[in-house]
């Protein structure tokens, strides 16, 4: 039974393996896609984003440029759907890649020391992340944003205490398996300092799988960000995102569905592609 | 399940909602609006904000307003509500509660009860037969449900079924069970996309395992294997992730009930949040958490009662 | 004597990237009744494979052969048809007694639906049926077992329970896969006794799969040896022990330590045990052996019968009887 097994778990991770290239082939096409089309935006769309014109509202999507020039149609302003998308795209794209850059921080970073230290650094942690775990955070959120005033440095800063707690305990779990390696024993045997250890030994082994995480917690994220947006609470006028466009388009969706629909396709294209990107990692990962 | 434990969990569960409390009263606190001010209508003058300020203890020192505060939290009057009045206030916070409670746990249930009708049966047939075209398909469609934010699908069922169709309402809590269904499936799919995918694997790991080997060696009928030792098995996992999602929607969900207009918890807490109603969010919060920690704290000891290993393990 | 089972020319393969994998490649056995058949070889040499396949256990990607219990082909059977035969004529035990038994159940439980999926009693009966299969197999408190979880039991335990649940029906052949591999060896000891029991008492026919060759000298009446996927030599205890004929056979039986002898190393077999999917030409042993010919690494050699029941696989063993 023995050698069959071994050939079946080779040959499955072979096809995983294929499978998650593929995967991550077919995410990355999505993801670009999407980041050159925000890229873009920042120099270039094919209409003023805020360029009203009460002549060309509520047009609907012509994606052959038959009657008009609006390939997306317009929405209840006669603003092109097309060039707010990616527009829209900018301010989404930003907070939900800065709050993950937050979120990896304080994941990376407590992780390292309460994995490192062990003992109360560990204990305080670890509380720390259970009480978050025990919190319901959005509502929290919600509410800390409509008190305080919602503005975007506040949005990132907020987002960025959400979702820190997966990158926490994975990194904990990784650096208390490493630092009892010999090597680094080995290396205080040498008379490396505690800060050298951390850095040159533990955090280039965990960095691979930090990078999965985050890859994965983009997307939900952006997610974030749609709903706080069309709560009210995220991103406000006059700053199109996606979120924020989607819920204007609310009051519209009998006439005109495209106007939430334009944006709600733009975050599903991303999401998609950040999940097949972030899974075909995940699984070539777990392989090696 | 040893009693060191339960204790453990207690003193934690009651510091998760200490620790909302003062986030809360210190939120109020900072504000860069004057909550007597907000409180107080628009025409009131000083001498009328110096009398809110006053009935709220808004001029006593932080301690002691902070004290005021839990007891009111722990006695349950937490004064009344600012929204629905034009001049004197309509409801006590706690009846105002209490009124929407019902709906919330009525959506919370309904939202379940979908989502399990909908994800357990075919999990189970995707667990069954792993790299089908059923299998295939499900995934692919829970992938693409995931990548949309689920009021963007709300908004979408709400245009098909409500204003083309005219078969159900679009909003509201009027139309008796109708009214329950676009709020509830909505609010069920995200989940249902998780619970399919949990007990697909759930499934074909259990049914890998040796001990359904043995039950097969044994005999047993095919039917006897899959509904009582695998859903046994698979139960296990499956309730502490429904749990913790009860636990997760008692508190209302905010966004699915602003978008309905569905009367409960989350839709009270967003209009307490955007009309200056700080009575009702002081209150509000703190039970929501209160109700997550409780049902996480449930869903931990069900564990114990179902999984007997689990049992045993607590015990030692 | 007549044999409870029959299996012809059975050929279960794998399709994997490498190739095919022939795990068992063409095995023809018998068991006669109430015998006690060893069969042993080297982990992956296919005799776990060989056993599940009998059992109609495996999902392999073909299988072909005939497993004839009492003249019936299990290989022929449907899913329904196999779950009356699996248990009721046939039933087996397994290597893992930790995980073998459903934690989730208690042990009455699992041996009542057993009872009652194979006999017509009501729940009252099939309890007292447990209690007594539980005393049979010498489980000490069987009243109080019958309620406990698998977790709260002993692996040596849980293997009595996984014989009493085989032993329902008083079987004509049980199948026991590595049933000691996992126990401490006091327990080995005494699940071996137990085993010698109930073949005295049922009558019951075994096939033992182990790599143990002790177990086999103090069980068996016959052993097959298997080599990748095919039997290499078959024959009695006394026959295999005193008078190996097949290379491979000697080899294993060297690499025994002996307490007579005082050897400062532990003899062990050359080389190693080829890839199932990149297997030698001709016979498949002869990368490894001692004694080849120019024949062995040609055409895989004839099965003969060198003595009375003894058969061997080598060409070296057609040369010397021609």
């Amino acid at each position: 039974m023995e050698i069959n097994e071994q050939k079946f778990q080779q040959k499955k991770i072979a096809w995983i393996k294929r499978r998650g290239s593929k995967q991550i082939l077919v995410g990355a096409i999505m993801v670009s896609l999407i980041l050159i089309m925000v890229l873009v935006s920042v120099f270039w769309t094919p209409f003023d984003p805020n360029a009203t014109d009460l002549r060309a509202r509520n047009v609907a999507p012509d994606l052959l440029q038959k009657a008009h020039k609006h390939i997306l149609g317009t929405d209840q302003l006669g603003r092109d759907m097309l060039s707010r998308m990616m527009t829209g795209g900018q301010v989404s794209v930003m907070i939900a890649l800065l709050s993950l850059v937050g979120t990896t921080i304080i994941g990376v970073v407590l992780g390292l020391l309460s994995g490192f230290y062990g003992k109360w650094v560990d204990s305080t942690a670890s509380i720390i992340a259970d009480l978050r775990n025990a919190m319901p955070t959005t509502l929290l959120m919600i509410v800390a944003l409509s008190i305080l005033g919602t503005s975007i440095p506040m949005l990132v800063l907020l987002m960025s205490l959400v979702e820190w707690v997966t990158i926490f305990r994975t990194v904990r779990a990784r650096t208390i398996v490493e630092k009892n390696k010999e090597y680094v024993m080995a290396a205080y045997c040498a008379g490396a300092k505690d800060s050298h250890v951390i850095f040159k030994y533990i955090f280039p082994n965990v960095i691979s799988e930090v990078i999965v995480l985050a890859t994965l917690l983009i997307s939900s994220l952006v997610l974030l960000e749609a709903s706080l947006s069309f709560l009210g609470v995220g991103v406000t006028r006059p700053y199109p995102s996606w979120g924020r466009m989607i819920s204007d388009g609310n009051n519209y969706i009998y006439s005109s569905w495209w106007i939430s629909t334009v944006p709600a396709l733009a975050i599903a294209v991303f999401v998609m592609g950040i999940n097949f990107l972030g899974d075909g990692l995940q699984k070539k990962l777990k392989m090696e | 399940m040893s009693s060191a434990y339960i204790v453990k969990r207690i003193l934690r569960g009651l510091l998760t909602i200490l620790l909302a409390v003062v986030v809360i009263f210190f939120l109020m606190r900072v504000a860069p609006a004057d909550p007597a001010v907000v409180l107080a209508s628009e025409d009131a003058t000083e001498e009328d904000i110096q009398a809110i300020r006053e009935a709220w203890g808004l001029d006593k020192p932080y301690t002691e307003q902070f004290l005021l505060y839990v007891r009111s939290l722990i006695t349950g009057d937490a004064g009344m509500s600012y929204q629905f009045c034009v001049d004197k206030p309509l409801y006590k916070v706690t009846e105002l509660v209490m009124m929407r409670l019902p709906n919330t746990i009525k959506l919370a249930f309904t939202s379940i009860i979908m989502s399990i009708l909908m994800a357990i049966p075919i999990g189970i047939v995707c667990g069954l037969h792993p790299g089908s075209w059923i299998d295939n398909l499900v995934t692919s469609i829970g992938f693409i449900i995931n990548a949309f934010p689920n009021f963007f699908i709300g908004m979408i069922l709400i245009l098909v079924f409500g204003l083309k169709l005219k078969l159900l309402p679009t909003g509201g809590n009027d139309a008796g069970f109708a009214s329950i269904l676009l709020p509830a499936f909505t609010l069920s799919l995200h989940f249902s996309v998780t619970l399919t995918r949990m007990t697909r694997t759930q499934f074909i790991q259990v049914m890998r395992s040796n001990f359904i080997r043995t039950t097969k060696a044994k005999g047993l009928d095919r039917a006897k294997i899959l509904y009582i030792h695998g859903l046994r098995n698979v139960s296990i996992p499956l309730t502490t992730i429904i749990g913790l999602r009860i636990g997760a929607m008692l508190g209302g969900s905010i966004v699915v009930e602003t978008l309905f207009r569905w009367p409960g918890l989350g839709y009270l807490l967003m209009t307490s949040v955007t009309g200056g109603d700080y009575p009702t969010v002081q209150f509000l919060v703190p039970y929501v958490c209160a109700v997550f920690v409780v049902i996480n704290f449930i869903v931990d000891m069900l564990y114990g009662v179902l999984d007997p290993r689990a049992k045993a393990e607590k015990k030692a | 004597m007549q044999n409870v089972l029959e299996v012809k020319n059975l050929k279960t393969y794998f399709f994997t990237d490498e190739g095919i994998a022939k795990a068992v490649d063409d095995i023809s056995f018998e068991i006669g009744a109430g015998e006690t058949v060893g069969l042993v070889g080297e982990s992956g040499c296919g005799k776990s494979v060989t056993s599940l396949s009998v059992m109609r256990l495996l999902k392999a990607h073909t299988m072909e052969g005939q497993i004839l219990l009492e003249g019936k082909d299990l290989n022929n059977m449907s899913e329904r048809e196999l779950s009356k035969t699996r248990g009721k004529d046939i039933s087996m035990i397994f290597q893992d007694p930790m995980t073998s038994l459903d934690p989730c159940f208690t042990c009455g439980y699992q041996m009542r639906e057993t009872i009652l999926q194979h006999h017509d009693v009501d729940k009252q009966q099939a309890d007292k049926m447990a209690l007594e299969l539980l005393k049979s197999v010498g489980i000490p408190d069987p009243k109080a077992t019958l309620r406990r979880y698998p977790h709260e039991l002993s692996g040596g335990q849980r293997q009595r329970i996984m014989i009493a649940m085989a032993m329902t029906c008083n079987t004509k052949l049980l199948i026991a896969d590595e049933p000691t591999t996992a126990l401490d060896m006091t327990i080995q000891a005494q699940i071996l006794n137990l085993m010698r029991d109930i073949r005295k008492e049922h009558n019951t026919a075994i096939l033992m799969i182990t790599h143990d060759l002790g177990v086999v000298a103090e069980l068996c009446d016959r052993v097959i040896v298997m080599y990748c996927g095919k039997i290499v030599e078959s024959g009695t205890v006394r026959q295999i022990f005193h008078s190996p004929m097949h290379p491979y056979t000697r080899d294993l039986l060297a690499s025994l330590p002996s307490l007579d002898v005082k050897q400062d190393r532990l003899n062990t077999i050359s080389g190693v045990v080829p890839s199932i999917t990149a297997l030698p030409t001709g016979c498949r042993y002869h990368p490894r052996c001692s004694v080849l010919c120019e024949a062995c690494s040609r055409e895989y050699p004839e099965m003969i019968e060198v003595e009375p029941g003894h058969k061997v696989c080598c060409h070296l063993c057609e040369r010397k009887e021609s």
